[in-house]
């Protein structure tokens, strides 16, 4: 009987979280012009007009630009970072890493209005520069946490042995910390990238017409047109996030990525 | 005598308030296997990272194969490590473990891959070179960690608890590869342990440390039989301690009275005190036995092990005494509250000031 409560419940549950997705995936095989469910005739062209569509061309190529940048940077600034904080004693330690995990606490749209503020003060129009930016600032508290669970999680006794065995420091960061990191950037990487490709408060702020990332094409595509192309890029989105992940967890293992396995042999 | 491997002269270490290590001073000779052995937090990790160059001696200087090594780099030290937790490097197998230190010199690659597989040869791992450490057990990752640190031939081969993670079984049989591996080598020895086992079954000498001090320095044998601290003598093996008084001393021994009787035991760490002061008889169990002329009691408990038992003998006046006897013996003559006579004839016993 507590049985099939339980199953009932977690059914309830997985139906609840997945229900909006189901619904636009399907609303987008609609032949209508108007977004409803159920769909009557099934029909592949909002798929079409969705990747013709120059705007979320543009959008897609830009998103993923920014994405791959701004991750880069962020591993970058959030490897150095987490291994001061995780190796290093020095003054405004707490304070460092409190500001970089503030973001968290932050809404992304204050973080968006701030930089616009700022780049407008210091005469930068709404440009790359400005719009990477604004993603390393949204990312790096995630990837600087993923990074400092990782460096945690390395024996420090394998560098300890590096440096006995006659290596510089140097050599010991390149053979042993880094490979033993691995796992831990390329998931923090991936985490970031994601995030930032589906990023779209801050983005608003930020991007022009040039410079505009895919979510905020999408946004300026509803404000005017109410068609089934809106969910089919929906559907086009969750499948290229479902396949990176899929073969992100094939070659790294999602459990270590998300921090729930300590990665260690 | 060889030429000297290690000396330490007056080395300290302090973390914070806490003296780790006080005025340490050791001499070791080349080839030499020395143990440092004492329970945690007594300094004996502390002073292996001094010498190994993990940490900074607050005072004191350290000499390696006679050069002064103390504000030397870990990696300019040229020494082997061992890891209790043998720290293989998860990324590669277990040639490239054991060529790392070897690639950090600039070793040739064809050199390189002769020694990784002498090295390999020398712990009877040839067959494992491409294995990952994670696909093997610990004895054998134990090994390759052996294997790693032998392969530059370092000037020195230290060892921080490498048997403690080994089940009891391999623990021994890692033990007699270790020592057997050593003494073909020739390889100056630095070994810690808290297992006094294992620090009396491999070491040419052993220093046994509490609280940040050496207290005796001294072969196996010595530690045993003629312990120089109060410490030493109920840390290493077992003992039973009775309360007593020093009656007088005789030059190199002195006599001293307990449990109704006297003994005479070595006078050195009982310089300080006067006639008639309290002294604690430590007796070894095995060097007791039962004797017709000795000290009435009776057994208190028996723990029979095979080939001895133990017994607790129950001393009126004296407290508890544990004696060791042969297994069969105890079966049959000394069964829990049987009458019993404790003699002294084999005794070698020692007094401290209590």
């Amino acid at each position: 009987m507590i049985g099939i409560v339980f199953r009932m419940l977690v059914a309830m549950l997985l139906g609840f979280v997945l229900l909006p997705v189901v619904v636009a995936c399907v609303a987008a095989f609609d032949a209508r012009s108007v977004i409803a469910f159920p769909p009557q005739n099934f029909s592949w062209r909002w798929f079409q007009r969705a990747l013709s569509y120059e705007d979320f061309q543009i959008g897609f190529t830009n998103s993923l630009i920014v994405a791959a940048i701004a991750s880069t940077l962020a591993v970058v600034i959030g490897g150095g970072v987490a291994y001061a904080i995780d190796r290093y004693r020095f003054r405004g330690k707490a304070a460092l890493e409190s500001l970089l995990l503030a973001p968290l606490a932050i809404p992304h749209f204050t973080i968006g209005l701030g930089a616009l503020i700022v780049a407008a003060q210091i005469g930068q129009s709404r440009d790359w520069p400005v719009v990477i930016l604004t993603h390393v600032v949204l990312v790096l508290p995630f990837v600087l946490r993923s990074l400092y669970v990782s460096l945690k999680n390395i024996d420090p006794r394998l560098e300890a042995a590096a440096l006995s065995l006659g290596a510089r420091p140097g050599r010991v960061i390149l053979t042993v910390t880094l490979p033993a990191l691995a796992p831990g950037l390329a998931g923090g990487w991936l985490f970031a990238a994601i995030l930032s490709f589906n990023e779209f408060t801050a983005s608003l702020f930020v991007t022009a017409q040039r410079t505009q990332t895919l979510p905020v094409a999408m946004y300026n595509y509803v404000r005017e047109y109410a068609d089934p192309s809106m969910a089919a890029i929906s559907a086009l989105y969750i499948l290229l996030t479902t396949v990176v992940l899929v073969i992100a967890n094939r070659f790294l293992g999602l459990g270590r990525i998300l921090g729930t396995e300590d990665g260690r042999p | 005598m060889g030429s000297e491997a290690l000396r330490l002269d007056g080395v300290s270490k302090r973390f914070g308030t806490v003296a780790a290590l006080q005025e340490a001073w050791l001499n070791v000779e080349d080839g030499e296997f020395v143990t440092l052995l004492g329970p945690s937090g007594c300094g004996k990790t502390t002073l292996l990272n001094l010498i190994a160059g993990f940490l900074e001696a607050d005072a004191g200087e350290i000499f390696i194969g006679g050069q002064l090594v103390t504000q030397l780099p870990v990696w300019e030290r040229n020494l082997g490590m061992v890891f209790q937790s043998y720290a293989l490097f998860p990324h590669m197998d277990v040639a490239k473990n054991v060529g790392y230190g070897l690639r950090a010199r600039g070793v040739s690659k064809a050199e390189a891959a002769r020694r990784v597989e002498e090295a390999l040869a020398l712990v009877r791992l040839s067959a494992l070179a491409g294995r990952r450490s994670r696909e093997l057990s610990g004895g054998q990752q134990q090994r390759v960690a052996l294997a790693r640190a032998l392969v530059i031939r370092p000037r020195l081969l230290l060892l921080d608890e490498p048997f403690s993670a080994l089940d009891r079984n391999l623990r021994a049989e890692m033990q007699i590869e270790l020592k057997e591996i050593q003494q073909r080598l020739g390889v100056t020895t630095i070994f810690v342990t808290h297992d006094q086992g294992e620090a009396m079954s491999m070491s040419d000498r052993v220093a046994v440390m509490s609280e940040g001090r050496i207290l005796q320095l001294d072969t196996p044998e010595g530690i045993y039989r003629r312990p120089a601290h109060a410490f030493v003598a109920s840390f290493v093996g077992d003992a039973t301690m009775l309360p007593g008084q020093l009656i007088r001393r005789n030059g190199a021994t002195a006599l001293v009275r307990a449990a109704g009787r006297e003994f005479t035991v070595p006078t050195a760490p009982l310089e300080a005190l006067a006639e008639g002061a309290a002294i604690l008889l430590y007796l070894r169990p095995e060097h007791l036995s039962p004797e017709d002329e000795g000290l009435a009691g009776t057994v208190a408990s028996r723990a029979y092990l095979g080939d001895r038992a133990e017994l607790v003998v129950e001393v009126p006046g004296a407290g508890r005494i544990l004696l060791r006897v042969p297994g069969v013996e105890a079966l049959h003559r000394w069964p829990v509250g049987a009458p019993i006579r404790i003699g002294f004839t084999r005794a070698e016993p020692v007094a401290f000031p209590a």
